[in-house]
């Protein structure tokens, strides 16, 4: 019973702080939303200026890609300098990348040089440049490739006609050979000679493909679990990350809230033991972790995500990854002497938790020390945990040594809140 | 505190007439590093009595409770309630801490069920309860509203109504008075004194020598985490030596004058305290004692107007007693 009223304490101080009520619903919700449209490049619109200082065929054909692609606004300037004051305030006023066309660009490609394209983009938004580029030249790959197919039919063409030619040059060589004199024979068969072989070497070119010059050696990426469902994986880690971030912030707050009100104080000379107080902060929080699952879940599921899920594991889940943030989030605010502080602390975590999961760059490609330190946070075990809930369908007894070590941790900071209320409270 | 202490502290058992002391405090220290902040605390509160603890502000009055009720840690000592350890007594004991304890996002009505549940009382008798003492308490109006909606004094008195949900039979209150008026300090003795009349002991600190004086039983006085002073105000008084507070002003002091004025007050049952350009405060055993003075310095043909005589506060008490 006191541990039910003790929940119904934070319920009542939760439900009526409606902050924290909207960061438990929105903030996962933002997250998920800003994440998977992160990645979905599909929707991303591109807004272009373009500066044509060519007036060939190709940078025309280019203009015309770029126009059907994205949002372009096109100018034709007499020079470099006018076409960069034009790109430069239109990036100003917002586009977001600028492209000029120099005058060679048509007949760099007619030589069969490589032409130069120059993009410009702000460069006080990191990461806009790099991203930016990838999606413009994805979405101009048709011109490219049309380049390359007009560029390969010319070459095959041209190389068609030389071993036509060659192919007759044999036939003419066969028939003078025995209208040849002694004295130039030897000359003779080296011609004879050189043509078979100039020959071959035509014919050979003829079946060339020109993918092949460009690229060599192609690679295909494929997972090795079936089907395609990086957005299921993502979830895993997606979902830790604000869970720790969201229930860092709630539990440390209210652990402030509590010792600034003196209940520690009250807790403390009454009969009530320490223990059920912090195992009323863990179930609290647990059920706010459950309920941050929620609209997590619904947008990756709405984003074709495919989960098969293990109930009983994906409880044991939660409840650990849950518990485990409560818990931390309860030292901070054991240990911080205000509000703004522990929000501090908590928001520091939470992003470094946030930068060390994966989300955003492979853990596994981090240097080796820093790769090994990450053993000791539960983060990696936490998202190991609920992939294999969510998306494996594993049965809990298969990920026995992921829970004895969670719950390990569990228990390391339920002994750490316990001795931080009783020495220092 | 060693091993061996700690194993003393919780089988030792008082020697006889135990079950009349509600605390029994022996050699009871508080130290951090080198700062001894309580130096071998002896006392005894006997069941039924209101206790006060008083002293001057630092001088160990919230230690000497906190250290008694486990929130600080003895550095050595022996404590006992009703004859046994802190461990086995908490349901038995309330206590009341300086500051507000309680939610101001949760209704009273709904504090109070809080910490019923939180010291080991069913929801519904400590409702019952709290509404009785928030009736005897003047606030009962208020039992629905946020407690941000009650006055300093009203906040008090709901601070120690949380402590007390459990009819403890010991009910200790760390500065109970403090910042409030002559009305709201009367509310809450008479508070006091009827949960004294129905049997619990009251231990308390204050700062108000008077209404220690006219309430407490009996007294301990800490200075500077030492006690000063123990017992009844008639025991007490005698350590004190002085009664009055005589306050003069010179048309002119010079330090000639201030020297034949020192040398008499040690000669005399008078002491001068406080001094401050022409003006001197005597310590007085008795009002008897402003004629001898006043006669002095008639004697020496001096001018002088009288402020005013009147009886000591705690702070004044402490000083004369350096």
């Amino acid at each position: 019973m006191r541990i039910i009223e003790l929940l119904k304490k934070e319920y009542k101080l939760f439900i009526r702080n409606r902050k924290q009520v909207w960061t438990v619903v929105l903030l996962p919700l933002f997250f998920s939303l800003i994440y998977v449209l992160m990645f979905s490049f599909s929707n991303i619109d591109l807004t272009v200026s373009v500066c044509n200082l060519d007036k060939g065929e190709y940078s025309s054909s280019l203009v015309s890609t770029l126009s059907a692609a994205f949002e372009t606004s096109v100018y034709a300037e007499d020079n470099a300098s006018a076409c960069f004051a034009v790109i430069k305030d239109d990036i100003l006023s917002g586009k977001m990348l600028g492209i000029i066309i120099r005058s060679d660009f048509s007949e760099n490609i007619a030589n069969y040089e490589q032409p130069v394209l120059n993009l410009y983009f702000d460069n006080s938004k990191p990461n806009l440049g790099f991203f930016a580029q990838s999606y413009l030249m994805n979405q101009i790959s048709s011109f490219n490739n049309e380049i390359l197919r007009q560029t390969e039919s010319e070459i095959k063409d041209t190389t068609y006609s030389i071993e036509t030619d060659l192919e007759k040059t044999i036939q003419l060589l066969n028939l003078m050979e025995y209208a040849i004199p002694d004295a130039v024979k030897p000359s003779y068969d080296e011609l004879k000679n050189n043509v078979a072989e100039y020959y071959n070497k035509i014919s050979g070119l003829n079946r060339i493909d020109l993918e092949f010059l460009v690229n060599p050696v192609d690679t295909q990426l494929v997972g090795i679990f079936k089907g395609s469902n990086s957005d299921g994986f993502s979830f895993s880690v997606l979902y830790v990350v604000v869970n720790i971030i969201v229930i860092l912030l709630l539990s440390s707050v209210s652990m402030v809230y509590d010792r600034k009100n003196k209940f520690l104080t009250r807790l403390k000379t009454s009969s009530t033991p320490v223990i059920y107080y912090i195992i009323s902060k863990l179930l609290f929080f647990t059920l706010i972790g459950f309920v941050i699952f929620v609209p997590s879940y619904l947008v990756f599921a709405a984003n074709n995500a495919y989960f098969n899920t293990n109930i009983i594991t994906l409880i044991t889940g939660l409840i650990l990854v849950s518990g485990i943030s409560a818990l931390i989030g309860c030292v901070i605010g054991l240990s911080s002497s205000n509000e703004s502080s522990s929000t501090m602390i908590s928001v520091f975590i939470g992003f470094l938790f946030l930068l060390l999961s994966g989300l955003f760059y492979p853990v596994d490609l981090l240097p080796g020390l820093a790769k090994s330190m990450l053993v000791l946070l539960p983060t990696s075990f936490e998202i190991n945990l609920l992939n294999n809930a969510l998306i494996f369908n594993t049965s809990i007894q298969v990920l026995n040594e992921t829970i004895y070590y969670l719950a390990g941790y569990l228990l390391l900071f339920f002994g750490l809140n316990y001795y931080l209320i009783v020495k220092y409270q | 505190m060693g091993l061996i202490e700690a194993v003393k502290s919780v089988f030792y058992k008082p020697q006889k007439m135990s079950r009349d002391k509600a605390v029994f405090v022996k050699n009871l220290s508080n130290k951090y590093g080198e700062k001894n902040f309580l130096n071998n605390i002896n006392f005894i509160v006997y069941k039924g009595e209101i206790f006060s603890v008083i002293g001057l502000s630092g001088s160990g009055k919230s230690t000497l409770l906190k250290t008694i009720v486990g929130l600080n840690r003895k550095s050595n000592g022996i404590v006992h309630f009703f004859g046994r350890n802190l461990f086995f007594s908490r349901g038995i004991i309330g206590y009341s801490p300086q500051e507000d304890s309680f939610y101001d996002d949760l209704t009273i009505i709904e504090n109070i069920g809080l910490f019923s549940e939180l010291y080991g009382v069913s929801r519904d008798k400590g409702l019952r309860t709290g509404s009785d003492y928030l009736k005897k308490l003047k606030i009962d109006s208020f039992k629905d509203n946020y407690p941000r909606d009650l006055s300093g004094g009203q906040r008090k008195r709901l601070n120690i109504i949380l402590s007390s949900l459990h009819h403890p039979k010991l009910l200790i209150l760390d500065e109970p008075f403090a910042g409030l008026d002559y009305y709201n300090r009367r509310i809450l003795w008479d508070f006091i004194t009827s949960l004294r009349n129905r049997g619990v002991t009251i231990v308390l600190t204050t700062h108000l020598l008077e209404e220690a004086q006219n309430y407490s039983t009996r007294v301990l006085i800490l200075k500077n985490g030492r006690k000063f002073a123990y017992g009844t105000f008639n025991t007490i008084k005698e350590r004190i030596r002085f009664n009055y507070l005589y306050h003069i002003k010179f048309s002119s002091l010079s330090k000639k004058f201030f020297q034949t004025l020192k040398h008499f007050s040690s000669l005399k049952k008078v002491k001068i305290i406080y001094k401050f350009r022409n003006e001197v405060q005597f310590a007085l055993d008795s009002a008897d004692y402003r004629d001898v003075v006043n006669n002095f310095l008639k004697g020496k043909g001096r001018d002088f107007k009288e402020i005013s005589l009147r009886k000591p506060n705690l702070d004044e008490v402490m000083l004369a007693s350096k």
